[in-house]
């Protein structure tokens, strides 16, 4: 089968919107919670998410799922301390920092923060009362990912193409100008400071994920165009 | 790395045991022949994809669909710009010099990152709301990606901007070079200008093109016999394979096109050891660089240049697919017995600097008053700068130069900027960013220049400040900032006294002098 084919853009926006909410999910902090839930579910994603082998991130995901599998046993305390060392608290001496912020110049910080509440609230979501993240995390900017695309596939599923465009260019324009900018180069740091760690794997996936998918929903909003022609 | 042979290559004439012998006592190459069909190659390399990453197929015929041959690759989980496929039957002795160069070629891989990789959806026929709802067939295109740690972008380099015909490169607000992934057709003319090497195309990096261009032309050491090396699109790879037969003379290297292979590429290979070099473009109407006026003007300029050194110019060539097939012109020219050439250019990576080299050698063969005159030409890799009065030695040309050409030389009293021939490349950087606007460039090869140790282009004095003794600027840097400011107090300061003095940063340091 030639990648793709078969492939319903509904079923693509569920899975990609599984990816995006479960690699949110992976670069939490990894507490008792994370080790008790994220490896059984890793486990049964391998099988869950089988179409994805004809994509190229086929690789990073499925070297992710296995390892991240085998996490239940003592190896949970290693990750926990790794992603201290790695990701930082809250004092901000981290060495890969997992935020946006830390990868724009400094002047740029405000309208950066500015752009991500209007993108937020521009596709209707609110940040719950409670929320103790930052606008700019790798897990909340993800997580928006998956909620982009739990509304594309709402649209497909109800057979509304002209529903589907708004979130596939909405999901396209934020790859392009949040995700797609600085996780290269935080996935890059993290190469360096933890080269045989699980979360160089993780960061990898979800560099190799996003970087595919950003090329990928510009091509499927680039449909709507030619049916415009 | 593993060397996989398909065993029935046997009865297609290949020495099989001896090809084995030699590619399993390369250093980190395990050779294994194989049963097994040539229609579905990646089963053999499927078990090997947790650990070794690089491999080199030697087939009776290569895969029919490549893209569908690649999709397969990936499914294994292994990244197909780290396969080289080598189609051997009908080869005869060549088989064993192609697939050194595949050799070569594969250890020279660097790995790839996943922006390298563009998907690409193929909508089938008339377009409607229905269409969308399916996912058509997806095929992957391997396009550059800037290595942000190598990029002199920020510095004013403008060198790939320039040599992307799609306008795929653009600057961004903070000056780095971003490369729009819709636009770029993955032609590769930017990784093969890129002074600094700082943007990578897997499978095709400049690094695995010199060593496969090496490894061919160093395969057959003691035979005389003349080898061309025939850079082809990767289009019409296939059909040259086919039509190049085991006596043919050219050894092919394929290039994702031919807009990728620059002049100084050509010329650096004739001083690697082969007796002629050609690029075979494939003249189609989506060609991926779409500027065959530029392959062309590049030969031209490179068969020019050999005419001046008294070389044959046919050593380089321009060939369509029939050019390859008629038994006529697949005769590439002998080597001319230049032993200089070869080592000229040593481990060089392709560049103007390894074509520099073979050029002087060129010319040091020729009596000393048939020195060859300078050649203007659009397509020169190599560049000419000059200063005209008033340069103030302020150090912004060297500062934006992308290859180090010119650089501020401070020796005691004396401040010169010196320009190397040999690393200018002719893309006027350093004129752009000169606030006195003396400089000029000019595309020149210029032989003899090339031959030179660096020069100054400019000399100045070094001013002294009154009170501590340490420098302010040059001369001619003082005299502009008196002509801008006037001769009041302020300019004699300015231009009697240096900065940490001006500041009064430097407590006890004297009296003026």
């Amino acid at each position: 089968m030639e990648p793709g084919r078969g492939l319903s853009f509904g079923e693509l926006a569920r899975l990609r919107e599984t990816v995006y909410r479960f690699l949110a999910a992976v670069l939490l902090h990894p507490g008792a919670d994370w080790l008790a839930t994220l490896p059984p579910v890793a486990r049964a994603l391998g099988q869950e998410t089988k179409a994805l082998t004809v994509f190229p991130f086929w690789g990073p995901w499925a070297r992710l799922l296995v390892t991240l599998g085998e996490l239940d046993g003592p190896g949970g305390k290693v990750v926990s301390d790794d992603y201290t060392r790695i990701f930082g608290s809250t004092s901000g001496d981290a060495a890969c920092p997992a935020r946006e912020s830390a990868y724009v110049q400094p002047a740029d910080v405000p309208e950066l923060m500015t752009g991500l509440h209007a993108e937020y609230s521009g596709a209707g979501f609110s940040l719950a009362p409670d929320f103790a993240g930052s606008l700019d995390d790798v897990t909340t900017e993800l997580e928006f990912m998956g909620l982009l695309c739990a509304g594309e596939g709402d649209a497909w599923r109800r057979r509304d193409s002209i529903a589907a465009k708004e979130p596939l260019e909405r999901e396209a324009a934020f790859l392009e100008q949040h995700l797609g900018r600085w996780l290269p180069e935080w996935a890059g740091r993290v190469a360096l400071h933890d080269p045989g760690g699980f979360f160089r794997l993780a960061t990898a996936a979800a560099w190799a994920f996003v970087a595919h998918d950003g090329d990928l929903v510009r091509e499927a909003a680039g449909g709507f165009e030619r049916i415009a022609r | 790395m593993i060397v996989f042979l398909c065993a029935d290559l046997r009865r297609a004439g290949l020495d099989l045991d001896h090809a084995l012998e030699q590619f399993g006592t390369h250093p980190g190459v395990e050779a294994r022949a194989m049963d097994g069909p040539c229609s579905s190659p990646e089963r053999w390399l499927a078990p090997h994809a947790a650990g070794t990453m690089r491999f080199v197929l030697g087939l009776c015929e290569p895969p029919p669909d490549r893209p569908a041959f690649h999709a397969r690759l990936r499914r294994a989980g292994l990244d197909p710009s780290a396969v080289e496929v080598v189609s051997l039957a009908s080869r005869g002795e060549r088989a064993e010099i192609l697939l050194a160069g595949a050799v070569a070629r594969v250890a020279a891989f660097e790995g790839s990152r996943p922006e390298n990789l563009k998907p690409v959806l193929h909508w089938q026929g008339p377009m409607s709301r229905r269409s969308l709802f399916t996912v058509p067939p997806v095929h992957y295109e391997v396009i550059p990606a800037i290595r942000r740690e190598a990029c002199v972008a920020a510095a004013g380099c403008r060198v790939c901007e320039a040599a992307c015909p799609h306008q795929a490169l653009r600057p961004g607000a903070d000056g780095e070079m971003n490369l729009d992934r819709a636009r770029c057709t993955g032609c590769g003319a930017c990784v093969s200008t890129c002074p600094r090497t700082a943007i990578d195309l897997p499978g095709t990096s400049p690094r695995q093109v010199s060593a496969q261009v090496a490894a061919l032309v160093a395969a057959t050491p003691d035979d005389q016999r003349p080898r061309g090396i025939l850079f082809t699109c990767a289009r019409e790879a296939a059909a040259v394979g086919r039509l190049l037969g085991p006596a043919a003379a050219w050894l092919p290297v394929e290039v994702p096109c031919a807009g990728m292979v620059p002049p100084a590429w050509l010329l650096q290979v004739l001083g690697m050891g082969a007796s002629a070099v050609a690029v075979l473009p494939c003249a189609r109407d989506d060609c991926r660089f779409g500027r065959p006026d530029v392959v062309q003007e590049g030969v031209a300029y490179c068969r020019e240049v050999l005419e001046r050194l008294g070389a044959p110019p046919d050593r380089v060539r321009l060939l369509g697919t029939a050019d390859v097939a008629s038994p006529a012109a697949s005769g590439v020219p002998a080597r001319q017995a230049q032993p200089c050439e070869r080592t000229a250019v040593g481990a060089l990576p392709l560049g103007p600097a390894g074509a520099a080299r073979v050029l002087v050698a060129l010319a040091g063969t020729r009596a000393a008053d048939a020195a060859p005159r300078a050649l203007a030409h659009p397509r020169s890799p190599f560049g000419v700068v000059e200063l005209a009065r008033g340069c103030t030695a302020c150090g912004a040309c060297a500062h934006a130069c992308p290859t180090s050409a010119l650089s501020i030389q401070r020796r005691q009293e004396r401040v010169a900027v010196i320009f190397d021939p040999s690393l200018c490349i002719g893309c006027g950087g350093c004129a752009s960013v000169c606030p006195e606007r003396v400089v000029t460039v000019s595309k020149v090869t210029d032989v003899r220049r090339l031959a030179r140790l660096p020069e100054p282009l400019h000399e100045d004095v070094e001013m002294r400040c009154e009170m501590c003794g340490g420098p302010i600027a040059p001369r001619e840097m003082l005299r502009r900032i008196r002509a801008l400011l006037g001769e009041g107090a302020v300019a004699a300061t300015v231009t009697r006294r240096c900065l940490e003095c001006r500041a009064g940063i430097r407590p006890g340091r004297g009296t003026p002098a």
